[in-house]
Formats: structure tokens, C-alpha cells, sequence
């Protein structure tokens, strides 16, 4: 299936020549809410890169061919700096994506942001409801705070996101909060990946295969057809590492945010000499490796895997097979759970 | 209906852009979309660094491209960076008088 759009076009052949197009940057690992599912709450919280230091790795991103900058955390808006990273990033031309919780979000952070021309921002949603999604959230009053934060953003102008992760701890919301950004004039992004919070075993919150079926039915997933892939390696392989990079907060390179594979640190060597170092050119390598259960599931035109769920369900085998992706695949296969092929 | 020469274009400034194989690439923060020029495109684009009149737009590519008439690409130029306006990337502003 040949590249459609013009993203999918440009995306494609920076993946094939290794030009990182996307850069995740994990601004701090600090973050005013305890979200039940978080992954970060157990890593090491070392000294954060400063806004200067971020405006030099910006630089040199821009110069390797860059163009999306998504900026997380924790939460990003607990940096004191935050804008002036967000202006930093933006005087490179950088198209600039924010997640967050929006609960530290004010009127006049709002019109910053706008003013300096962000593509769009995230807001995360455990629930359509208070009660809910503060108990998720592991604060009182943070509902109210992000519906806020979300008003004042699509009042400014700026493409706004409802981002919900589906689990078992609040499964159904999905069609709540889908409404809701109907109603609230936003986008409505959600998915039912749950990166562990404990290695070496799959997130006692991931939905099961049925779950699945039951949430990609009702949010009228595209048909079954357009989920196969030209090739097995397509549908197997992604672009981290390729067009696709993540950076901590302690200048660390990995591949994706969510694969913690280290590839070099910003402190000690520049973006370039990371991205062609030994260790990028081996990841490199060994993603076209990946396991023969993957490579010969009877599946695998279904799946869409993420080899940062794999490195977690199974505590570093990135290149293994995931159940909680597997799960989906079966479900995106229309098949029962004892006819999947388990990887 | 074609710009005048006089016409005074300039770049957005809520817009991203990236050079990409010596072609433009930019998006404009209105619709998030991602814009890809050709050649004489990439070539404009990099003349709106600074603002500059229609005119001298179509001067710069006539004296650029070989072969190129700026009087009857005129039309074309202008509908381009039209096309531009509507997408957010460029404003488009009558001369001072």
C-alpha cells in the first residue's frame, strides 16, 4: 500500500534515512497529580536539562531535519520556564505539540501559548466526570481544572485534545469523553495501550481482547481492511530510532520515550554523534530482528506494535511479543480468544 | 483575479517549516496540515523570510529560474500565494500608501 499523504510520504522516507522528523522531550519528571496508571512515578529523577541547554538540543535538531517537537512529562507546566523552552523551540520553527494535565494551565499561559503559535495541545482525561477521573487522577478538584484548561485553549484558538487511555479502571468512558469533545468543540484522541508501571508484567489495567473489540466497535474503527499492512515489516516495525527519537530530562537519547533504550546523553555528546553512534546503529539493526513468534503470528497483519509496551510487559525483551498488544490484534481480527495464534 | 505588484506579502508567524530534501515543508498552526512546495515554491518561500511585494517576488524567480516569464506566470504566482493566504501561512497586505 503505497504512502498517502504528504505526512506519510515525508515520514517515510525520513525513516529510511534516518532523519529524525519527530523528537519527544520529556521536559521533567515531576508532576502535581498521581495518576493511578503512571510508569514514571519509580525513575530516577536526576538534574534537569535547563532552558538553555534545551535550546542548544533544539538547534542541532533543527539541523538534522526535526520538524515536530511534542513536549510531556510528568507534567511540563511544573517547569517554571516552560514557555520561554516552548518560545525557544518555536524561534527554530519547530511545530510544537503539549501534553499535559492542564490543571497549572491559566488564562494568561493560554494566550502565550497561542501567541507563539503551537500546533496543538493534549489534555488528559481518565473520565467524563469528577468522581472518577479525580479518584484516577489521585487529586480532588482536577477535573474541574482541566475542563478549564481545555475551554480557555479552544477559546484561543488552539486545536485542542481530549487524550483518554483506555483501561479496566475506566472502561466505557471512552464514549463519554468522545461525546464531551463533541460538545466542547475539541479532538477526541484515545487508545487502549497501557504502558506497565511494573516491569516484567503486563498493566493490570490493559483491556482484554473482548474489551477491545467492544471499544474499536463502538468508536467505529476504520474498516478491519484498512488495518492491513503492505508488509510484515510494516506491520511489525516502527520508526523509533529512525524518524522518531525521544529525549528525558536528563538529556538522555533513546529511541522512543516509551523504550528505554539509551543511545547517548545530550550532557556529554551532540544530538548527531548520538543519533550515528555504535549504539543507534545497533538498535538500528536489531529492530529488523525482532522475534520469529512475532514475525510468523498468523495475526500480525493486525497488529500495531510498539516494541516500548514489549520492553515493559516483559522487562527489557523489546523485541518479544506483547499480550497486550496481542490482545488487540485479536480483537482487530474479529477472532475469538482461543483461536489467536499467543505469540 | 490576479495580486497587485504592489501587493505586500509576508510569512506567519504561527506557522512551522522545515527545509526537507531542498523542498519546503510547512504547516500552518490554523489546520495543522503539512504543505509541501515544489521548487519555485521553496524558492518563494525563502524570499518571505523578509516581507516583499509581489512584484519583486516575481522579479527574484524570472531572474533565477532560466526561461522563466515572470509576465506570464504572473497569474500563476499570484494564485499561489493565495492559496498561501487561505491556508494561513502568508498574510497578504495592500501597499503603504
Amino acid at each position: 500500500m503505497p504512502a498517502k499523504t504528504i505526512a506519510q510520504q515525508i515520514n517515510k522516507k525520513a525513516s529510511r534515512k534516518n532523519i529524525p522528523l519527530s523528537a519527544l522531550c520529556e521536559l521533567t519528571y515531576q508532576c502535581n497529580l498521581s495518576c493511578y496508571y503512571c510508569y514514571q512515578k519509580n525513575v530516577s529523577k536526576g538534574k534537569e536539562l535547563t532552558c538553555a541547554q534545551w535550546e542548544d538540543i533544539f538547534r542541532q535538531l533543527a539541523r538534522t531535519g526535526a520538524l515536530y517537537l511534542t513536549f510531556s512529562g510528568g507534567e511540563p507546566m511544573l517547569r517554571e520556564d516552560f514557555i520561554s523552552i516552548v518560545s525557544a523551540a518555536r524561534s527554530h520553527d519547530f511545530a510544537i505539540s503539549v501534553i499535559s494535565n492542564g490543571t497549572l494551565l491559566t488564562k494568561n499561559k493560554v494566550k502565550q501559548l497561542a501567541d507563539l503559535g503551537i500546533m496543538d495541545m493534549g489534555l488528559s482525561f481518565h473520565a467524563a466526570g469528577k468522581g472518577l477521573h479525580d479518584r484516577l487522577a489521585g487529586k480532588i478538584g482536577s477535573f474541574e481544572k482541566t475542563l478549564k484548561a481545555l475551554r480557555l485553549c479552544v477559546d484561543a484558538g488552539i486545536k485542542t485534545m481530549i487524550k483518554h487511555s483506555v483501561s479496566t479502571a475506566n472502561f466505557m468512558e471512552f464514549s463519554k469523553l468522545a461525546e464531551m469533545a463533541d460538545k466542547e468543540g475539541c479532538f477526541f484522541e484515545c487508545d487502549g495501550n497501557v504502558v506497565p508501571h511494573e516491569k516484567g508484567i503486563p498493566s493490570p489495567f490493559a483491556i482484554n481482547q473482548n474489551q477491545y473489540k467492544i471499544f474499536l466497535k463502538a468508536m467505529k474503527a476504520a474498516p478491519l481492511s484498512q488495518f492491513f499492512k503492505a508488509s510484515n515489516y510494516e506491520t511489525l516495525h516502527c520508526d523509533a530510532g529512525r524518524s522518531l527519537c525521544g529525549i528525558n530530562p536528563q538529556g538522555d537519547v533513546v529511541p522512543c520515550i516509551q523504550l528505554p533504550i539509551k543511545l547517548g546523553n545530550l550532557n556529554k555528546s551532540s544530538f548527531r554523534e548520538i543519533w550515528r553512534s555504535p549504539a543507534a546503529k545497533k538498535f538500528r539493526a536489531q529492530e529488523k530482528n525482532l522475534d520469529t513468534t512475532c514475525e510468523t503470528c498468523g495475526i500480525r497483519q493486525f497488529c500495531s506494535r510498539c516494541h516500548g509496551i514489549a520492553f515493559h510487559e516483559t522487562n527489557g525483551n523489546w523485541q518479544g511479543a506483547s499480550s497486550c498488544l496481542c490482545s488487540r490484534a485479536g480483537a482487530m481480527a474479529g477472532l475469538s480468544p482461543r483461536k489467536i495464534i499467543r505469540c | 483575479m490576479a495580486l497587485s505588484p504592489a501587493i505586500i506579502v509576508s510569512r506567519s508567524t504561527r506557522i512551522a517549516q522545515r527545509l526537507f530534501e531542498e523542498r519546503m515543508l510547512v504547516i500552518s498552526a490554523q489546520d495543522s496540515k503539512l504543505h509541501r512546495f515544489n521548487e519555485v515554491g521553496t524558492f518563494i518561500w525563502q524570499l518571505l523570510e523578509k516581507p516583499a511585494t509581489v512584484g519583486a517576488i516575481c522579479a527574484a524567480i524570472e531572474e533565477h529560474f532560466d526561461g522563466f516569464d515572470a509576465g506570464k506566470s504572473f497569474q500563476e504566482i499570484s494564485d499561489f500565494l493565495v492559496s498561501l493566504e487561505k491556508k494561513k501561512c502568508v498574510s497578504i497586505c495592500p501597499q503603504k500608501q
